[in-house]
């Protein structure tokens, strides 16, 4: 008799519990059936409201509204901004404030991961929000994300929003470098999502070069891919270090073959191949980049150097991180990389040892005029804020962006409290929204040229003024200044943003043809293909035979890659 | 070990054969004790070097340009001791938490089936979810439609019942002499009392065990903390390491996330949360270790 009751009530617990979990389960569907019946109702209502109110770019709501958005908290945004800042929080804080104050939107966070986004745990955080139905009113996603909320219809057309509310700043910017960003976010005609262009010129690709080896080894600059070849080979071979060990290396590469730092897209286009990117061929048809036969040219060249050992033969194993240990070790020569290179890693180098010094080169072809040498760029939008169907103020997030480009680049721009006050110089991230001027950086580099040109520093503000101060403390050969080795290296005389200053004028970007919407055999493939790609060119670089490559093209265009190829033509053919 | 022991008491003056079995078997068991050690001497390592030593990969298996700045950094950061303190209190609510759920569900399940008739139902639906889980969307829909995200519950609440930890005290239950057990019920004991008065004291070494495996589970996890969590500030102590430690993927990071890279890529502070993060898991474990290998050893072997 006693075992019995406490059994009845275990019994009648479990029921009680499978009850439960059955209401729950039926609510959540009920929340969200009800939620995407009511947004369609709503974005009605919506299209009229609009024209009503006198509404502008950057008029206050009133009375304030409350929008939810998620995001990322940065380890520099936590590092270098929060706690510098005294009475600053990541929810309430100088953006917040301005976009409370002055714009009447409350922004409250859903959920913050910490990281970037293009961290696993902002990636996981945001496939399982997604993937749950229950959005925030605004979400940044990315292309593929994008996609996805399209197919479920769970946002709204921005179209008629974004005309009608981007103030002439904010449309200029996000312009500035051609509709690619807005044609990655049409989905049959309409603006699905506002995106935060970035900036594509930011990709170009530079030769970094230890001049004090070539001065040692007496070298001259490159100024052709032999060129390359040979200062490649004595850095390895004539103990540029003057250490009597054979411990130099050429060139690097790293295990993910392609990137910012140490990627190999530069030497590639010395070969006028162009991997990872889409072309257009004499036809006028889009072709992968990577499949091309000068591709298999430039990997054979890798594979000599390899065996000559001018390449690290544990590339293969080795992330930037673990390379960057090799360039501040002074063990490396030359590397491919982007304009920022010499603040990481190569800054590392130097504060190892003083003498190291580096400077950035175009780079360069067996072309008889290097000015004709394509530098290929990558599709940098990787942003795009999508708008949940039934929020009221879907044109919220376009007077965030007006806001953010007012206040930094505006007439009222105010570039010591908003962008970067010497105390704190990453406090533009703490606005949810960032959108920039892509081609600020190359305006800055020439605000500062021609100052330097006129001997007259006192005319430079904003963003220019900051980074010659910079320059400047350098040159004074203070110990502080030190540490700034890495910007007078890119907006100094030698520096690579002069290189991108001219390769901007010369036309010589190239950038990838496929800008659209993902198309459903990409989404589907693309990963694999990628993978597969670079599996069999690090094997070929160490060392596999040439004719793997062929294989590999074989292979990539059965895997899906020919349907690829017929779904971006497709698109291709659209735009044109 | 204990090879070694065993040999060493043999003192007779004849000579005996070299005992290869205990040689390999030493040497292969303390080649493998360093390959485990190594990599924590050398995060203790880089933790006491100069950064400029660690970037260039100076450092191996002592420091280099001895220094304790990367520990004076990490004590004066606030997001390592608030993310320290909601794994103390993760701990310190979710292993008692453990171990009454898994006392309370282990003693009905080790009794027999003529006694607690629905017994292989329940034995049934635990050892499914030790088969099935309902994967990772489902269980962050479960755990936000009951209104955990953002608290303490949602790391202490949905592994709160380990089924492998049942199994192991179900089993050490059943080999507890029935008679104990009836006994206490002629004198009038309940099951309830012949439960914590019998069952708990008499299994202390299994609770200890179990107690063990349940601490390092919670300290260790870090991807709940990370789906769970709405807001950094409440990240426990893994979860916050795993955000610094990642190595970010180079190729696609825009300009300004690499030039902040220059400020924060310092391996002598990572190595240096490291260490301390795992310290304590690492200074518990010798005081409960006799307990972990007799606490599984009696579990299983059957009487």
């Amino acid at each position: 008799m006693k075992g019995l009751t406490p059994r009845r009530r275990l019994i009648k617990l479990s029921v009680i519990v499978l009850a439960c979990t059955l209401v729950l389960s039926a609510c959540s569907s009920n929340n969200s059936g009800t939620g995407s019946t009511d947004g369609n109702g709503n974005s009605n209502a919506n299209s009229g409201t609009p024209a009503d109110t006198a509404n502008g770019p950057m008029t206050k709501y009133d009375p304030p509204i409350e929008i939810s958005m998620v995001r990322n908290l940065s380890d520099v945004v936590e590092n270098n901004v929060l706690s510098v800042l005294e009475g600053e929080t990541f929810e309430d804080n100088r953006w917040s404030r301005i976009y409370e104050e002055q714009l009447g939107i409350k922004i409250n966070y859903d959920w913050v991961v910490k990281g970037n986004p293009d961290s696993d745990a902002y990636k996981q955080k945001m496939n399982v929000t997604l993937a749950s139905g229950e959005i925030p009113d605004f979400t940044p996603v990315d292309a593929i994300q994008l996609k996805q909320l399209v197919d479920s219809e769970l946002i709204q057309d921005m179209t008629q929003y974004y005309d009608q509310y981007a103030s002439p700043l904010l449309k200029d910017i996000l312009e500035q470098e051609g509709t690619a960003p807005f044609d990655a976010a049409t989905y049959d005609g309409k603006l699905m999502a506002i995106p935060e262009t970035g900036s594509n010129m930011e990709s170009g690709m530079y030769l970094w070069v230890r001049t004090d080896w070539l001065d040692n080894l007496g070298l001259e600059p490159p100024k052709t891919m032999a060129d390359v070849r040979a200062i490649s080979k004595a850095f390895t071979e004539n103990d540029p270090d003057d250490n009597g060990q054979d411990d130099t290396y050429g060139l690097v590469a790293t295990k993910d073959l392609w990137g910012g730092f140490g990627g190999l897209e530069g030497f590639m286009a010395g070969f006028n191949a162009y991997p990872d990117i889409w072309i257009e061929d004499e036809s006028g048809e889009l072709v992968y980049g990577s499949i091309q036969p000068e591709v298999r040219d430039a990997l054979l060249a890798l594979q000599e150097m390899t065996q000559n050992g001018e390449l690290d033969k544990e590339f293969g194993i080795k992330d930037g991180a673990k390379v960057s240990e090799d360039i501040a070790s002074g063990k490396i020569g030359m590397e491919y990389g982007e304009q920022w290179n010499s603040i990481w890693p190569l800054q590392l180098n130097v504060n190892n040892d003083s003498d190291a010094q580096w400077q950035a080169f175009p780079i360069v072809s067996d072309l008889a005029d290097n000015t004709s040498i394509k530098v290929p760029l990558k599709f940098r939008t990787t942003k795009f804020f999508a708008v949940r169907n039934g929020v009221e103020n879907p044109e919220a997030i376009i007077k965030l962006f007006n806001m953010h480009v007012e206040k930094n680049w505006g007439e009222t721009a105010e570039f010591d409290k908003y962008y970067a006050p010497p105390e704190a110089e990453s406090v533009w991230q703490l606005s949810p929204v960032q959108p920039a001027p892509p081609k600020k950086n190359v305006e800055a580099f020439r605000a500062i040229a021609a100052a330097r040109e006129a001997n007259d520093f006192s005319t430079l503000e904003g963003e220019a003024k900051t980074i010659q101060e910079k320059i400047d403390s350098y040159e004074s050969g203070s110990e502080e200044g030190f540490a700034l080795w890495g910007w007078e290296r890119i907006y100094g005389p030698d520096g690579s943003m002069g290189i991108a200053d001219q390769y901007d004028k010369n036309g010589q970007y190239l950038l990838d043809k496929f800008v659209g919407a993902p198309t459903p055999t990409l989404v589907e493939r693309q990963s694999t293909l990628e993978k597969l790609q670079n599996e069999v060119f690090v094997k070929i670089i160490l060392g596999d035979p040439i004719e793997t490559f062929d294989k590999f093209v074989e292979d990539w265009n059965n895997l899906g890659g020919e349907q690829i190829t017929q779904e971006v033509n497709e698109w291709y053919e659209q735009t044109k | 070990m204990k090879v070694e022991t065993a040999s060493e008491p043999v003192t007779s003056r004849r000579r005996k054969p070299v005992d290869w079995f205990a040689i390999v078997n030493t040497t292969f068991l303390i080649a493998a004790a360093v390959l485990c050690v190594l990599p924590l001497v050398h995060i203790i390592a880089l933790s006491f070097s100069s950064s400029a030593a660690a970037s260039a990969g100076y450092v191996k298996f002592w420091p280099v340009e001895f220094t304790l700045s990367s520990y004076e950094y990490t004590a004066s950061r606030d997001e390592f001791w608030r993310s320290l303190w909601v794994s103390v209190q993760r701990v310190a609510i979710g292993t008692p938490l453990t171990l009454l759920l898994i006392t309370l569900v282990s003693y009905p399940l080790s009794k027999e089936s003529h006694v607690f008739r629905l017994r292989l139902v329940y034995a049934w639906i635990f050892f499914l979810t030790l088969l099935f889980n309902g994967g990772l969307i489902p269980t962050y829909i479960t755990v936000k439609e009951l209104g955990l995200l953002d608290s303490i519950w949602a790391l202490v609440l949905p592994n709160a019942v380990p089924v492998f930890s049942v199994v192991l005290l179900l089993n050490f239950f059943r080999e507890v002499p029935k008679e104990l057990e009836e006994a206490a019920f002629m004198d009038g004991a309940s099951y309830w009392t012949t439960l914590w008065k019998i069952y708990v004291p008499i299994s202390k070494p299994a609770l200890a065990t179990l107690a063990l495996f349940s601490m390092v589970e919670h300290w260790n996890q870090w991807f709940d903390g990370l789906i769970f969590m709405g807001s950094p500030s409440n990240y426990p102590l893994q979860s916050y390491l795993q955000t610094i430690v990642i190595q970010q993927n180079l190729a696609n990071l825009t300009r300004e996330e690499l030039l902040s890279l220059a400020e924060i890529s310092d391996r002598t502070l990572k190595s240096s949360q490291i260490f301390l993060g795992s310290l304590p898991i690492i200074l518990a474990y010798p005081f409960l270790q006799k307990y972990f290998v007799k606490g599984i050893v009696l579990g299983s072997v059957k009487g």
